[in-house]
Parts: structure tokens; sequence; C-alpha cells
């Protein structure tokens, strides 16, 4: 057995389908018709052309646009005229062949890239090599795995599976992906979350391992890859795959219906992200706003701050995609166990009750006026809500009203437009539930964040795993609390959202509904089952069940009760 | 004929704005040049400009043929609506 991360739910089995990196001959070979060597370059330039663009039409079909964007920049990348004439020049001059000019040509770029501190340029590196081994097949006329014809179901095994390898995938026929490099943000993990394929990333050493055509069994919820077992083993997992894909067929019939209980009130659904490369699962599963999206990731996995411009862009793009529904945006959430590896920040005793989230930004006024910036300047592109992570106070909010005036003049000084936004904060501290009438006369909206209100009014930090049974979302502790915010805001006549992990639990879910949240936001593959259960679900049932349970003493009694009223499968 | 300018955009020319530059400069019937230190790059080259690093603050020229002289005004309205320079 291997291990690896999981990375896309679901089970496999199936044939091994090896992705080799092909042997490419590229040493130096002295010719004698460098103006045939060069012909045959740009003959191999347009077929390669030919190739991006089916891909490009393929991928948009399969995956969606924002999926496909990255064949602009293969195809530009294939037509780039200051390669085209290096490579040409080298032809010429040392009368070499164009496998071994190409190379050296390309290796020249790759090792400037490499010396540039930026994670976009790291990632053209390896669209640069994917564009220029295409390039150099077509030229030696070495063909590569036809992944169009595969015609049976595979598990496709390789060290990286490239976007133009996913564009040619038969997804009938892919049942799984397995890559030894790569984690939860690499290419194939995003599109095998989109296709709903199980995927596990980072199995060391599996290629050593297998051969091709071996069966073997692919557990995308634990990450487990068997490679031997017996016949007991391969039913029960061909009975699990069996299960899981038919409770995800019957999902998809309920795309482009509306949220309803059983009893006819429509819900709100929307969705978390990390960033706009998570559009294409939003639409796919048919989120109806987007209630949180995380904005570290932009902050991550590089060596300097995202630039005012760079952070305009991603807002942008997402509230230009959502087309006028609800997009609300968490401003920068670090400290606790998050961190920057670039931003000095002095080491603390208790990192979570720290100077994290909002306290940070505070903290360092220019860094959050960069995003705030960046911010208000996407506003006119779509329905724009900014989230303030963390508040405890209510004079962190007027700090925040005073910076977003500074910003606004900022703006107006430069002639930069910008338009409307509502302002909400995230309750996930006890002291901002105890005075959330207070602070519901400050701002728009409320988002609560039930992970870390848990940790925080249990006093149990949840990645210590010694004290994971204080984790007990459904504790009258919590359910009060909730419950208390949620009579504060309405009082104020604001809206009330939850984003933590409850809002996607199907069990947890349309209890805060009975308690009178107005929205919840999950994964986005989790909005299609709770449409599901919401449609069995009664509101009025839920709501007279949310009174009752705010007496009970216990969680158990809390889930013992809910589970009466909520269809539930095994699972949660 | 060349002429100096000073990047102003925060993302210096990577990522989206150095493919939106480059896709402009394609669009001009001559060849242009993006001088930077003692490099000069293919403006029309996605690769070559992203290599060069550029970054805020920091000069760079714009070099075309002397009879192409006009286009220097056409670039330069580029790099100005498009916040490359002030």
């Amino acid at each position: 057995m291997i291990k690896g991360l999981p990375v896309s739910k679901g089970y496999a089995i199936a044939p091994v389908f090896k992705l080799q990196k092909l042997d490419i001959d590229t040493n130096k070979r002295i010719i004698n018709d460098p103006e045939f060597e060069i012909r045959h370059y740009h003959d191999a330039i347009r077929l390669t052309k030919e190739e991006i663009i089916a891909f490009k039409a393929q991928s948009i079909k399969r995956f969606g646009e924002e999926t496909a964007k990255i064949f602009d920049a293969h195809l530009m990348i294939a037509e780039d005229p200051e390669i085209i004439a290096s490579v040409e020049a080298m032809i010429k001059s040392e009368r070499c062949n164009l496998s071994y000019a190409l190379d050296t040509v390309v290796k020249r770029f790759l090792s400037l890239f490499k010396d540039l501190d930026n994670p976009y340029l790291r990632e053209r590196a390896l669209d640069l090599r994917d564009v220029s081994d295409r390039i150099l097949r077509h030229a030696l006329g070495v063909h590569g795995h036809d992944l169009s014809s595969i015609d049976h179901p595979i598990i496709l095994v390789g060290e990286d599976i490239t976007p133009s390898e996913t564009a040619q995938l038969d997804p009938s026929m892919v049942l799984g992906f397995i890559t030894e490099q790569g984690g939860q943000t690499s290419h194939t993990a995003i599109i095998a979350r989109l296709l709903q394929i199980p995927a596990v990333c980072g199995a060391k050493d599996l290629l050593k391992r297998v051969k091709h055509g071996d069966e073997i069994i692919l557990d995308g919820f634990s990450g487990r890859i068997l490679l031997h077992y017996d016949d007991t083993i391969k039913e029960n997992y061909l009975k699990k795959r069996q299960d899981y894909v038919t409770q995800l067929e019957k999902l998809h019939d309920l795309v482009g219906r509306p949220s309803t209980t059983k009893d006819g009130h429509v819900t709100m659904l929307y969705a978390n992200i990390g960033s706009p490369k998570d559009m294409d699962a939003v639409f796919h599963h048919d989120s109806e706003g987007i209630g949180l999206f995380r904005t570290e990731l932009l902050y991550m996995d590089r060596h300097q701050l995202p630039s005012e411009d760079e952070q305009y862009e991603s807002y942008r793009l997402v509230l230009e995609a959502m087309q006028g529904k609800e997009v609300i945006i968490r401003t920068l959430d670090i400290g606790g166990d998050k961190y920057l590896s670039y931003l000095k920040l002095n080491h603390e005793l208790n990192p979570f009750l720290g100077q994290r989230a909002v306290r940070l930004t505070l903290a360092y006024p220019e860094l959050f006026k960069t995003q705030l910036r960046a911010l208000l300047r996407a506003s006119p592109y779509g329905k724009l809500s900014i989230m303030i992570p963390m508040i405890s106070t209510k004079e962190e909010i007027i700090l925040i009203k005073k910076m977003l005036k500074d910003v606004k003049e900022s703006l107006d000084r430069d002639q930069m437009p910008y338009g409307t936004y509502t302002l909400g904060i995230m309750i996930e501290v006890p002291s901002a539930v105890m005075i959330a009438d207070i602070l519901a006369k400050e701002v728009d909206f409320f988002s609560i964040g039930t992970n870390d209100l848990i940790q925080y009014t249990f006093a149990a930090d949840r990645t210590n795993e010694a004290l994971s049974a204080f984790y007990q979302p459904l504790h009258p502790a919590i359910l009060r609390m909730i419950d208390h915010v949620i009579q504060a805001a309405h009082q104020q006549k604001i809206k009330v959202s939850v984003c933590g992990e409850m809002a996607g639990h199907l069990l947890q879910g349309p209890l805060l509904l009975g308690l009178g949240v107005d929205v919840l936001s999950m994964t986005p593959t989790e909005i299609l089952k709770m449409r599901r259960v919401l449609a069995q679900v009664s509101l009025e049932d839920m709501k007279k069940v949310a009174q009752n349970v705010l007496k009970y003493e216990s969680e158990d009694q809390v889930l013992r009760e809910i589970k009466k009223w909520i269809p539930h499968e095994g699972g949660q | 004929m060349e002429r100096t300018f000073v990047l102003t955009s925060e993302t210096g020319l990577h990522a989206r704005p150095a493919t939106n530059f480059v896709k402009f400069m394609q669009s001009l019937p001559v060849e242009v040049l993006l001088i930077y230190k003692n490099f000069s790059a293919d403006a029309k080259s996605i690769m070559a400009i992203m290599s060069l690093g550029l970054a805020k603050g920091e000069h760079f020229n714009i070099s075309v043929k002397d009879e192409h002289a006009l286009y220097l005004d056409k670039i330069e309205d580029y790099l100005r609506l498009n916040q490359l320079i002030d």
C-alpha cells in the first residue's frame, strides 16, 4: 500500500495507465541543410498551435472558461518570436539539429526564470516545458501517449499531469488520477475535483512500483492506494464506489434548481473559495453566491506581498464571473496557524490568542490599505461585500471605517473609480457574540465562523488533537451563542451567514437555518448535497427543533434529536 | 529612436500586465525593442519580456526604427492608459 495526499474524493478500481516522460533525443548533431531544418521547425510549430487551439476548445467544453485560459498562455509561448528567432539563428550558425537548438534555448529561458522570485513565473516555466516538448514531438514524429484514444476505464498515473494531457482525456474513461508530485492546488487536483473523480497527489515511488495495466484500488477519501488485495476487499470497494457514483448522479439533477425546503422556503447556499481558480467548481456545483473568499492564498506560497494590482485582478475576476451575485471577500486572516514566511512577525507564545487577522492588519496599516484599495477598485465589477475577520470590539470597526474613508480619499486623489459595497464582520470571538447588538448597529452583515467560535468558546486549541473531544459544534453552548447573534442581527435587520464547517454539514446546516441563519456558505462540492437534504426538511419543523434543543444539556442529546428530523446517509 | 520610461506598475512586468503588453506590441506592424540594463528584448516576445524581471521604479527604454518614430507616442499612450507608467 502507498499513501499520498487525498485531493479529490471518490473510489476507483481500474488498470493503471502510466504516463511516462518521453525520452526525446536532444543531443547535438551536425546537419547539411539548415533551411530544411527551419522549415521543419515551423511545421512543428503550426501543428502544435492547431493542437493547442483544439485543447482549448475541449477544455472549455469539459472544464469551463477559467480552466481553459491556460491555453492562451500556451499559444503565446508556441509563437514566441524571441524563441523562434534564437532557435533559427542557432540552427544556421551552428548547423545543428532542431531538437538540440530548441532544447538549448528553452533551458536558457528556464534558468532566467529560476532566478526570478515570482510564483507566476514558476508556473510559466512549466508551461514553457510543456509547449516545447510538444513542438519537439511533432518535429521528431515521436507520438506521445494518445490519451484521447483510451477506450477502457483506467487510473491515470504520472509524475505530474499537464494541462494539455488533461485536455485530451475522455472523462468517462478516467476513473482516477494519481501523481507523484503536486498537492491540493496543483492542476491535477483542481481538474479532478471539477470532474468529481478521485485523485491522490504526492504518491511517492508509485511509478516504480506499478506496471502499466496493473489493476489497483484508489481511495480518494484517505489517500490510500492498494496494489495487492484479495477479492473481498475488491468487492467491498466496488460497492462503495457504486454507492458514491449513484449519489453523485442523483445530485446532478439538482443543478439549476433553487434551494427550497420541503415547505417551500427558499434558502441561499453560497460557496467558500480560495482563488479565482475555484470559479469553475463554483459553477459546476451551482452556487448562489460566494460566502467566503479567503484572500490568504493570494499572500501565501510566495516571497513578497502581492501588489495592489495583482489583488485587484483576482477580486475583479471573481466579481465579474458571479455576474451580480453576492461575493463576500474576507480581508487577510493571517496568524494563529497560518503565517507568511516573508512577513517577519514576532514569535508568539499563544498564536491563536495573538496578533492574528484584523489585529495584524490594523497593526500593519500599509499592508491593509493595499488590500482595501484593491477591493474598492474591484467593487464596480459586481456585488462586493467586504468582511473583516476576528472582530472582538466596536473600536476595531471604527478604525476600519476610518481606514476605508482614507482609502477612498486616496483613490479620489489618484482619480481611480470605485463602486459600492457592504461591510460585514466575522463573529468568531465570544466577546463579539456578547456585544452583537452593539456591533450590529455598525455593519451591514454578520458571518459566523464556527470553527474559531468553537475553539474560543471552549478555550480548546483546535489544532491540539488531545483536545479534539471539545470540538462539539452542536453543544448547547455553541447553539446558544449562534442564537444570540442571530437575535441581535435580526433586531437590527441585518443578515447572518455561517461560513464555518457547520454550514456544509448535512445535519448541522439545516439546524442553523432553523435557528434563523440567512445564508449557508460551504465547500462548493457540498452545495448540491445540502440542496438535496433541504428538499426533504421542513423549515417550520427545524425552527421548532432549534428552539427545543437550545434547552438541552449536551451535544449527544441534540444530535439524537436532529437525526429524527433530518434524513442522513451513513458518513455524516 | 528611443524613449525612456519609469515603470510604476506594482507587479512590475510580470503576470497579466506582461501578457497584455505583449499582445498590444504584437498588434503594431513595426519592430519594437524593450531595453533594460544591458539587455534588449523583442517587445513581442512574452518569454523575453518576462525574463527581464523588470520591477517597479526601474528605468527602461522603448526603441523603434527612426522611420517608425510615430509609434512611440502610441506606445506611450498605451503604457499610461494601463498604468504602467505615470
